[in-house]
C-alpha cells in the first residue's frame, strides 16, 4: 500500500488538488490487540552481590537439553556424549559446553593497570579480533582448546555449542562438526483481515548538538495524520503502534562526571532539557497512537541489560495518557497476534565488535541460530547477575525480530529449519538517517520512510543571491 | 615486650567460634593476662551426655551441608543461599537430597546452615 508506484502518482495528484469540501471526513486509527511479554526482563528486587558464574551455569543447563536434541538429530545417537572430564584420546564423541573466545586484544583491566607494560592510551578500535584468537570449550568443571573445523573469527563467547570430534594427543579437541540449539517453535501467524502496520524508529538523540528537530517534527506530523492529503491520512490511520527503540536522548545529555564543581554548580543538567523536549515530542505522539518507549544505551536508565523502562515521572505530560507505555529493553510483545522481539541494538553492536561479523542482519540471524539474544553478556556486554534464570534464551521464535540503532536499514526474510519464518530488521538511527521503518503485520513486508532534509547550504550551493 | 613474646600468638589473638556461627577475633594485644587466667578460659566444661550427642548430630548435619555445597553437579554455590541452590537443582532435575532441605528449613534462622560454606569471605 505504501510503496505502490501507481498509488504514488495518484497521491501526487491528490496533493496538488484543491482542499476537500467534505468536512465530515473522520478517520479513525485502527487498534489491534496487544499483549506484552516483557515480564521476564523486569528486575524485581535486584541483588548485585552475586557472581556471574550462576548465569553461565544456568545458561548451560537450560540450553544443553536443546543442543543435545539438535546434536542427536544431526549425528544420530550412536556417537556417545561425553563430559570434558571423561574424554579419552582418539575416541569420537560429542561434547556440549560454553564457547569462550580468547582474544589478545580484548580490553583487559589487568593489563591496563599492570605497571610492567606501561601502556599508553590506545585509539579506540572498531573490532578487537586478531588472527591469534583461540576458541575454548568450557563445561561445568573443565575447559579444553578447540582446533579444527570451526571458524574462530565469527564465533563469540557465551554460545552453547555441541562439538563432535576427538581429543588429540596434545590435549586439544579436534572439531569435525558442530551444532547449536534448535530454533524453538513459532506460534502460527494469525491471518489478519485488513492491513495493519507498526512503525519502528530509533536513535532520536534528542537534546544533542545535531539539529534534527525539523525531520523529527515531520515524522510526528506524518504519524499523527496531520501531513499529506486524505489518501496519506487514510493510510497512516492503519498504523496501529509506534515503537521508539532506544537512544531517544542523545549521548551528550549524559552528565559528564569529569566536570568540576564550579562549572556545574549553577548550570542545569543537559539531560533535563533533553527529557523535557522528549516529553513534548511524546505528548504529540501519544495523543494519537499507542507508543512503546524502549530504553537505549544513552538513555537515563540502568546501563546493564535488561534495561528497565524509563521512569514515568520523567514524562509528566505524556504519562497521563494510557497510550504511553514504557517498556524494557529487550522488548517482546504480541501485536495483533504477531510476536515481536527486539532490542535497542547493544547486543548486535557488541557481537560485531568482538567477532568478524560486520553485517547486523547476519548477526541477527546468527543469534537466532545460537538460540540466545545476547551471548556476549556478561563477558563484554554488561548484564544483571541472574542466578536462577537466563531471560535472554530464546524460548519461542518471533515473527519479527529487530535490532535498533544500526547504521542503516536492512531487512531479510529468514527461514528456520522447521519452517519458521522470521522477518529480520535493522532500524537505522533517526538522527543520522531521518528514516523510520513501517512494517505490514499482514504480509510481513517492510519499507523505510525517509524524512531527510536537504538544505541548499548542506549541498554546498551558495545562498547569496546578489554577489 | 619480653613477657608478650613468651606467649604464643594464638593466645594473643584468639579466634573463637560463637554458637551463631560468626567467627570473631578476640584481640588481646597489649593486655597482660596471667597464665592461670588464660588456662581457665581455655578449659572446656564437661557437657552432660545428651548435649554431646546433640553436638555430634549437628556436626554431621553441617558436614552433610558442606558436601552439598562442594558437589559441582548442583552448580556454583557462592553468593546464593543453600535453599536457593537446592531449589535451583530441583528445578533442573538433579535430584538434590531431601535431607539437606530438611536440615536447612529446620535451622532457617541460623546463618551457619542457610548460607554457603564461604559466606563469611566477601566475594
Amino acid at each position: 500500500m505504501f510503496g505502490d508506484v501507481e498509488k504514488l502518482t495518484e497521491k501526487a495528484n491528490a496533493l496538488l488538488s484543491d482542499p476537500s469540501t467534505d468536512r465530515n471526513l473522520h478517520l479513525e486509527r485502527c487498534r489491534g490487540s496487544y499483549e506484552s511479554h516483557c515480564e521476564r526482563f523486569a528486575l524485581m528486587n535486584p541483588n548485585f552481590c552475586r557472581q556471574y558464574a550462576h548465569l553461565y551455569a544456568e545458561r548451560l543447563e537450560q540450553q544443553r537439553v536443546f543442543v543435545l536434541l539438535s546434536a542427536q538429530k544431526k549425528w544420530g545417537s550412536r556417537i556417545p556424549v561425553r563430559k570434558l572430564s571423561e574424554l579419552t584420546v582418539g575416541e569420537k564423541c560429542v561434547v556440549v559446553g560454553t564457547l569462550f573466545k580468547h582474544m589478545e586484544l580484548k580490553p583487559n583491566i589487568l593489563k591496563e593497570v599492570s605497571e610492567e607494560h606501561n601502556l599508553l592510551p590506545k585509539p579506540p578500535r572498531r573490532t578487537f579480533t586478531d588472527e591469534a584468537d583461540t576458541l575454548i570449550l568450557e563445561d561445568e568443571v573443565q575447559r579444553t582448546v578447540l582446533v579444527g573445523d570451526i571458524d574462530v573469527l565469527t564465533s563469540v563467547t557465551g554460545v552453547i555449542i555441541a562439538v563432535m570430534g576427538e581429543e588429540q594427543e596434545d590435549g586439544h579437541f579436534r572439531v569435525d562438526e558442530f551444532c547449536f540449539s534448535e530454533l524453538p517453535a513459532q506460534l502460527s501467524r494469525p491471518v489478519l483481515q485488513a492491513d495493519a502496520y507498526i512503525a519502528i524508529v530509533s536513535g532520536l538523540n534528542v537534546g544533542g548538538h545535531v539539529d534534527t528537530m525539523l525531520s523529527l517534527q515531520l515524522l510526528i506530523d506524518y504519524l499523527t495524520g496531520v501531513l499529506g492529503g486524505e489518501n496519506d491520512q487514510a493510510e497512516v490511520a492503519s498504523i496501529t503502534r509506534l515503537i521508539i527503540a532506544g537512544n531517544s536522548l542523545s549521548k551528550s545529555t549524559n552528565d559528564s562526571a569529569n566536570k568540576t564543581k564550579y562549572v556545574t554548580r549553577h548550570a542545569q543538567a543537559d539531560s533535563v532539557e533533553g527529557v523535557k523536549a522528549l516529553d513534548d515530542i511524546l505528548l504529540q505522539l501519544v495523543a494519537s497512537m499507542d507508543v512503546d518507549l524502549m530504553a537505549g544505551e544513552s538513555d537515563p536508565t540502568n546501563f546493564m541489560l535488561p534495561q528497565q523502562p524509563l521512569h514515568r515521572c520523567m514524562f509528566p505530560q505524556a504519562a497521563k495518557y494510557e497510550t504511553f507505555h514504557n517498556v524494557t529493553n529487550p522488548y517482546e510483545a504480541d501485536v495483533s497476534g504477531i510476536r515481536l522481539l527486539g532490542t535497542s541494538g547493544q547486543n548486535v553492536t557488541d557481537i560485531c565488535r568482538f567477532s568478524g561479523n560486520d553485517d547486523p542482519v547476519e548477526v541477527l540471524e546468527k543469534t537466532l541460530l545460537w538460540g540466545h539474544l545476547a551471548p556476549t553478556a556478561p563477558d563484554t556486554l554488561a548484564c544483571y547477575p541472574y542466578y536462577n534464570e537466563d531471560p535472554f534464551i530464546l524460548t519461542s521464535c518471533p515473527h519479527i525480530y529487530f535490532a535498533a540503532n544500526q547504521p542503516s536499514f536492512q531487512c531479510k526474510n529468514f527461514e528456520g529449519p522447521a519452517g519458521q519464518k522470521v522477518l529480520l530488521l535493522t532500524i537505522p538511527r533517526f538522527s543520522e538517517t531521518s528514516t523510520c521503518v513501517i512494517v505490514n503485520l499482514r504480509s510481513l513486508d517492510c519499507h523505510p520512510i525517509s524524512f531527510e532534509m536537504r538544505s541548499p547550504a548542506a549541498d554546498g550551493i551558495d545562498l547569496d543571491v546578489d554577489k | 615486650m619480653s613477657k608478650q613474646s613468651s606467649r604464643p600468638i594464638t593466645e594473643i589473638y584468639k579466634a573463637t567460634r560463637k554458637r551463631e556461627g560468626i567467627v570473631t577475633k578476640v584481640e588481646n594485644a597489649g593486655k597482660y593476662e596471667a597464665k592461670s587466667d588464660i588456662k581457665a578460659k581455655n578449659k572446656t566444661e564437661t557437657k552432660p551426655k545428651c548435649e554431646q550427642e546433640v553436638a555430634v548430630d549437628e556436626d554431621q548435619e553441617l558436614e552433610l551441608l558442606k558436601q552439598f555445597d562442594l558437589d559441582s553437579k548442583f552448580g556454583p554455590c557462592i553468593g546464593i543461599t543453600r535453599l536457593e541452590r537446592w531449589e535451583r537443582a530441583a528445578k533442573h532435575r538433579h535430584i538434590p537430597p531431601q535431607q539437606v532441605k530438611d536440615i536447612i528449613l529446620s535451622h532457617h534462622e541460623d546463618q551457619l546452615y542457610t548460607q554457603c560454606l564461604w559466606n563469611e569471605y566477601h566475594m
